[in-house]
């Protein structure tokens, strides 16, 4: 591929399912034997570093209490500037309390992901061809791209049944970006 | 008589890694200025106060820091640079970014935002455990008997230097944890 082609989505797919698949063997073999609420892709599309991470249910349900919290005790806060009422919709999204804690750092198997690999095109985002497409989004031309790609590959191992036995619970499978801290969800696995 | 063979291998030591402690504290100390300010970030520092007029890299990833927003989304400091070299141009930072003094006086680079996200998270708990396990290490040493060392042969060799000032610059360089010079480089 040179610098100036586009990326192909089909192959990047089919790279991140089979990454994929490579990291939910890796979560069976790394289970403790506890449950787990929640695998997530952390992906950073500009740097081409994918890791594989999870977290078991106890962990996430602490997590998810202690984060509720922290920011419940957050929105005097928030509340309080003088033009806090311009982004008040954004802020009641961000802090209202989840069953579950998005926030990927925290999880049991973050610190060493169960998986890690590599997927640039630093060249092409470097090259004029990428600086034409680069405009007007809300994420980059690339990390837009990567967002839907990656939905249809967690979609297709869903539809595989790839995660099958990971938890006898529900298991949620998401990614997250770089531009923030808390996961998305794409897909709930239901046992 | 002592020879304080010990002491002046130490101090020897101390005075090879001061001059380049030293170096890199300048440079950590000038990163730090051509960085700083709130909200959005010089370009220019990014892209070329790394190695060799390179980039800034982050320490843990060891990739230069990206931009966000306008029509650089997603692109690296200096490959944004190198199409727009316009001084004085700020830009947001994808994913955040963190330029730190190292408890060595070094300097530190991540992305991330700290507590929350990305590789200072990454970086702070391996710095965590690093520590812990050079206190670990260390918890046995005694660090007062090597500085009555070198104080013995300051007093009978270089008086200038029995204070307490210069002991305790030799103790925190050669004895407290060394976190390293990090990634980026004066050179």
């Amino acid at each position: 591929m040179s610098e100036t082609d586009l990326p192909s989505w089909p192959e990047l797919e089919a790279r991140l399912v089979a990454e994929l698949r490579t990291g939910i063997e890796q979560a069976r073999e790394a289970s403790t034997g506890e449950p787990l609420a929640v695998l997530v892709l952390w992906a950073d599309p500009y740097k081409g570093w994918y890791e594989v991470l999870a977290d078991t249910a106890s962990r996430n349900r602490d997590g998810a209490r202690a984060r509720n919290q922290r920011l419940l005790a957050l929105l005097p806060e928030l509340a309080t500037a003088s033009d806090a009422w311009k982004t008040a919709m954004r802020v009641a999204r961000q802090v209202q309390a989840l069953d579950f804690d998005p926030q990927y750092g925290d999880y049991t198997f973050s610190d060493d992901p169960i998986h890690t690999f590599d997927i640039s095109f630093d060249a092409f985002v470097r090259s004029p061809r990428y600086a034409e497409l680069n405009a007007g989004g809300e994420d980059g031309w690339l990390e837009g791209h990567v967002r839907f790609v990656i939905a249809r590959a967690i979609a297709r191992l869903v539809g595989e049944d790839a995660f099958a036995g990971l938890s006898p619970d529900l298991l949620r499978v998401g990614y997250a970006y770089p531009d923030s801290g808390d996961a998305i969800i794409v897909a709930h696995v239901e046992p | 008589m002592m020879d304080h063979a010990e002491a002046k291998a130490m101090y020897q030591e101390y005075l090879a890694r001061a001059a380049v402690l030293e170096r890199h504290r300048r440079y950590a100390a000038e990163v730090v200025e051509a960085t700083e300010g709130s909200g959005q970030t010089p370009v220019e520092p990014l892209a070329t106060m790394g190695k060799n007029g390179g980039p800034l890299l982050c320490d843990l990833c060891r990739k230069p820091m990206i931009l966000e927003g306008g029509g650089f989304q997603g692109v690296k400091a200096d490959a944004a640079w190198h199409r727009n070299p316009k001084p004085g141009w700020t830009s947001w930072i994808a994913g955040g970014m963190v330029v730190r003094i190292e408890s060595n006086g070094t300097l530190r680079v991540f992305h991330g935002y700290p507590g929350r996200s990305g590789c200072v998270l990454k970086a702070d708990r391996a710095d965590e455990r690093d520590r812990a396990a050079f206190r670990e290490r260390t918890a046995t040493a005694n660090v007062s008997a090597k500085l009555e060392l070198l104080s013995a042969y300051f007093k009978a060799e270089l008086p200038e230097n029995a204070n307490d000032d210069v002991l305790n610059q030799i103790y925190r360089v050669l004895f407290l944890y060394d976190p390293g010079l990090g990634i980026n480089s004066p050179d």
